[in-house]
C-alpha cells in the first residue's frame, strides 16, 4: 500500500500541498482528481522524489520510500518523457534497463508489452510516427515494462479517442487485477467513475474527499433527481434542492436523500405528464463539484 | 556505471540519427584540419607575387633565385595594381615589385629599391626574410662583378659570369634555428590553439541535448526510474565526450600525418586532449542544467566558447599578454591546456612534465560535472 502522509510543499509564496494525505491499496485503481493547480502533479512528483516536500512522508508497504522502493514504481510524467525520434522497442528497452532490468530481461519485457498493447507491428517505428493513442500506449509500456507494483500516471487519458480510452482503461483494470496499485490523475470524471474503485479529490493542496467511489456516492446526503414532464426537465420547488447548471443539455438536480419521493412524483404529475423519473446517488461529477466548489444552488 | 553507459549509448544514437548533427560532427573536424594544415602545416609555403615586367636579365635572375628557394612559391603578376589586390585578398602572402629597367639601372651603378607589399598579419614577414636573403645574395654577386670590372678584369658581363661561377662554388654558411619555449612564432603551438578552441566549442553543443531531454520530460522519467542525477549527467556527457574526443583525435592524427604538424609526445598530447574534452563536456552539462532552451544554449555556447578561448590565449598567444592579464587568463582551462601544450611542443615535455596542468584540468572537469549534477537535480526536483 502506498501511504501519502501530510505532504506540505511550497513554491515561493504558493502553497502547492497543504497536508495532503491519502492511501492507494494494491489491486485498486485510484482516480486522483482536482482542479488545475490543486497539487496533483506535485504530489506525484513527491512520490518519485522529483519534488522535495517541506513536511510529510511517503511510505510503501510500511517503509519510507527511497531508491529501492522506487524501483518497484512505474511513472508516466505529464511531459510524457519519450524521445520522439527513438524507435518504440528501443525506447521501452532503454527505460526498462534504467529501471533495473538487464538487457535480455528488458528485451523480453519490451516484446511482451508490445504484444499486449498491440504495438508489435510498430516496434521499429519512431515514436513521432505513431498516432497519439499509440504514443500513449508506448508511454504506458515504458512505465510498466519493469513490472512495477505501483503505477502512477499523470493524465493518461488526455487527448485519447474513445477507442484508445477503452483500451487504456481495460489495461489499467488488468493491471489492478494482477495486484498492481494504480494511481492516475484525470479531468474526465465520468471516465474515472467507470474505471476507478477509489477516488482522491484534492483542492488547494489538501484532500477534500477520498474513498471507495460507490460508497461515497451511496453515503452522500444528496441524490440526483431527473424528472421529465411533457418532454421538458422539471425542477421541484421544494426546500433543499440544488441545481447544478450545465452549459449544454439539462441541468443536474440534487435533492436531499430523505426527500419524500411520493410527494415529488405527485407535484410533478400536477404540472403535466411525467415521462421520466429517476432518483439516484449523485455522480462523481456531482461529488467533485460539491467537494471543490460546494456545488451549485438554486 | 552501466546506466551511465546506457544513457551514453542512447545519446550517441540520437546524435547519429540527427543528420544536421552528423554533418557538423564529420565536416567540422575536416574544416579545422584544413585550416590548421593551411595555417600551421609544416608543408606550407607562402606564395610571393612578383611583378618583373621589363626588369631585364638581372630581374629574371632575381626571380629565378626566388623560385629556386624551397621556402617560397612565386607567382607572376603583370602590374603593381593587380599584385596589391592579390595581397589584400590573401591570394598571395606578399608581393615584390622588380621595377622596369632594373637591369639597366643596376648596370649603370644606380641604387634600386624594390617595393615589398604584405598584410599586417600572416606569413608575409616570413616571406620578407626569404626575399631579403635572395636580394642580398644577388647583390653580393653584383658587387663582386662591379668590383672586378672596375679593376679592369673585363666587361661587367664577363665579371658577372666569373662572380656567379665563384659564388656557386663558394662554401656556404647556414644558420639552423630551433625554438625555445612556446613561442608566438611556433606553428605547432598555433595548431594547439585552434584545437582547443574547436574542442571546447564542439563540446558545448552537448548542452542542447541535455536541455531537450529535460524539456521532453525524459530526464524526469530517468530520475524517477530511479537513476541518480549524477549518473544522468555523466551518461549524457559521456556520449558527447566520446564525440569531442574522436574529433580532437582526428584533428591531431590527420594534421600530423598529412600536414606534418608536430604534436610532440603522443601520451602527453593525448592526456591534454582527453582532459580538455572532459572539461568542455563538464561545461556543456553545466549549461544544459541551468539554461532553459536550446536557443539559449547555442547563443551562450558560442559566446562563452569564444570569450574563454580569447581570454585563455587561443586567439592571441599568452606570451604577449601583460602579466596581470596572463594571471587572469589562468582562470580559464584553455590557458592551462596551452601551458601544457607549450611544454610538450616547445620543450619536448612528457606527461610527467605537465602533471600540474593536467591536474588542474582534471579538477576543472570534476568540479564542472559535480556542479552540473547538483544543479540538474535542483532544476528537476525543486
Amino acid at each position: 500500500m502506498l501511504e501519502v502522509h501530510d505532504l506540505t510543499k511550497r513554491y515561493g509564496d504558493v502553497l502547492a500541498l497543504d497536508g495532503c494525505s491519502f492511501s492507494v491499496w494494491s489491486g485498486r485503481i485510484v482516480g486522483f482528481l482536482g482542479p488545475n493547480g490543486a497539487g496533483k502533479t506535485t504530489t506525484m512528483r513527491c512520490i518519485f522524489g522529483l519534488a522535495r516536500p517541506e513536511a510529510g512522508e511517503v511510505r510503501w508497504q510500511g517503509r519510507e520510500v527511497g531508491r529501492e522502493e522506487r524501483r518497484r514504481f512505474g511513472y508516466m510524467p505529464e511531459e510524457r518523457g519519450l524521445y520522439p525520434r527513438m524507435r518504440v522497442r528501443e525506447q521501452i528497452v532503454y527505460f526498462a534497463e534504467l529501471s533495473g532490468l538487464d538487457r535480455s530481461a528488458a528485451e523480453r519485457a519490451a516484446g511482451r508489452w508490445l504484444g499486449r498493447l498491440k504495438l508489435a507491428d510498430r516496434a521499429e517505428s519512431r515514436v513521432e510516427e505513431l498516432s497519439h493513442g499509440n504514443q500513449q500506449r508506448v508511454q504506458l509500456a515504458v512505465a510498466m515494462a519493469h513490472a512495477p507494483e505501483l503505477v502512477v500516471l499523470d493524465e493518461p487519458f488526455s487527448g485519447l479517442d474513445p477507442i484508445a480510452v477503452e483500451s487504456v482503461a481495460g489495461l489499467l483494470a488488468e493491471l489492478a487485477s494482477e495486484g498492481v496499485a494504480v494511481l492516475f490523475s484525470s479531468h474526465q470524471l465520468d471516465l474515472v467513475e467507470d474505471v476507478c474503485q477509489d477516488v482522491v479529490i484534492v483542492d488547494h493542496g489538501r484532500v477534500v474527499l477520498s474513498g471507495d467511489v460507490h460508497r461515497l456516492r451511496a453515503s452522500s446526503s444528496r441524490r440526483s433527481l431527473r424528472v421529465t414532464v411533457d418532454g421538458a426537465p422539471w425542477i421541484p420547488n421544494v426546500d433543499g434542492v440544488t441545481v447544478v447548471p450545465r452549459e449544454e443539455g439539462r441541468p443536474r438536480v440534487l435533492v436531499d436523500a430523505s426527500v419524500d419521493l411520493d410527494e415529488l412524483l405527485r407535484l410533478a404529475g400536477e404540472t403535466g405528464r411525467v415521462t421520466q423519473f429517476s432518483f439516484e446517488p449523485p455522480s462523481l461529477s456531482d461529488l467533485f463539484l460539491e467537494a471543490v466548489t460546494g456545488g451549485g444552488s438554486r | 556505471m552501466s546506466k551511465a553507459v546506457s544513457i551514453a549509448g542512447v545519446n550517441l544514437r540520437r546524435v547519429f540519427r540527427d543528420r544536421i548533427s552528423l554533418f557538423f560532427m564529420v565536416v567540422f573536424p575536416f574544416v579545422i584540419i584544413l585550416m590548421i594544415g593551411a595555417m600551421y602545416g609544416a608543408g606550407f609555403e607562402p606564395t610571393l607575387g612578383v611583378v618583373s615586367r621589363g626588369s631585364g636579365a638581372l630581374g629574371a635572375d632575381l626571380v629565378g633565385r626566388l623560385e629556386r628557394n624551397e621556402g617560397i612559391r612565386v607567382r607572376a603578376y603583370d602590374d603593381r595594381g593587380s599584385l596589391t589586390t592579390a595581397v589584400e585578398r590573401g591570394q598571395v602572402e606578399a608581393g615584390l615589385v622588380i621595377p622596369s629597367g632594373y637591369d639597366t639601372r643596376i648596370r649603370a651603378g644606380e641604387t634600386v629599391s624594390l617595393p615589398y607589399i604584405s598584410r599586417p598579419a600572416g606569413s608575409g614577414q616570413e616571406a620578407q626574410l626569404i626575399v631579403a636573403a635572395a636580394v642580398d645574395r644577388q647583390a653580393v654577386v653584383l658587387r663582386a662583378a662591379r668590383f672586378a670590372a672596375s679593376e679592369g678584369v673585363g666587361s661587367f658581363d664577363e665579371a658577372l659570369r666569373t662572380a656567379r661561377a665563384v659564388d656557386a662554388s663558394f662554401p656556404r654558411v647556414e644558420v639552423r634555428s630551433s625554438v625555445a619555449g612556446s613561442s608566438v612564432l611556433s606553428f605547432n603551438y598555433g595548431a594547439a590553439q585552434e584545437l582547443l578552441l574547436f574542442v571546447f566549442l564542439v563540446s558545448l553543443s552537448a548542452a542542447s541535448m541535455l536541455i531537450e531531454s529535460r524539456r521532453l520530460g525524459v530526464s524526469r522519467r530517468m530520475l524517477a526510474s530511479p537513476t541518480g542525477a549524477a549518473t544522468v549527467v555523466l551518461g549524457e556527457g559521456l556520449g558527447r565526450f566520446a564525440i569531442a574526443l574522436f574529433q580532437g583525435g582526428l584533428i591531431v592524427g590527420v594534421t600530423l600525418v598529412v600536414f606534418g604538424v608536430d604534436w610532440g609526445d603522443p601520451l602527453a598530447t593525448g592526456a591534454i586532449v582527453i582532459l580538455f574534452a572532459l572539461v568542455g563536456t563538464g561545461a556543456a552539462m553545466l549549461m544544459g542544467s541551468v539554461l532553459e532552451n536550446a536557443q539559449q544554449a547555442g547563443s551562450f555556447g558560442v559566446f562563452f566558447g569564444l570569450i574563454l578561448a580569447a581570454l585563455g590565449g587561443c586567439m592571441v598567444p599568452l606570451e604577449i599578454f601583460p602579466n596581470t592579464m596572463r594571471t587572469i587568463a589562468h582562470v580559464t582551462p584553455h590557458a592551462w591546456a596551452l601551458d601544457a601544450f607549450g611544454d610538450v611542443l616547445g620543450r619536448n615535455g612528457t606527461v610527467v612534465d605537465i602533471w600540474p596542468q593536467l591536474a588542474v584540468l582534471a579538477l576543472y572537469a570534476a568540479g564542472l560535472l559535480s556542479l552540473a549534477a547538483v544543479l540538474f537535480r535542483r532544476k528537476l526536483t525543486a
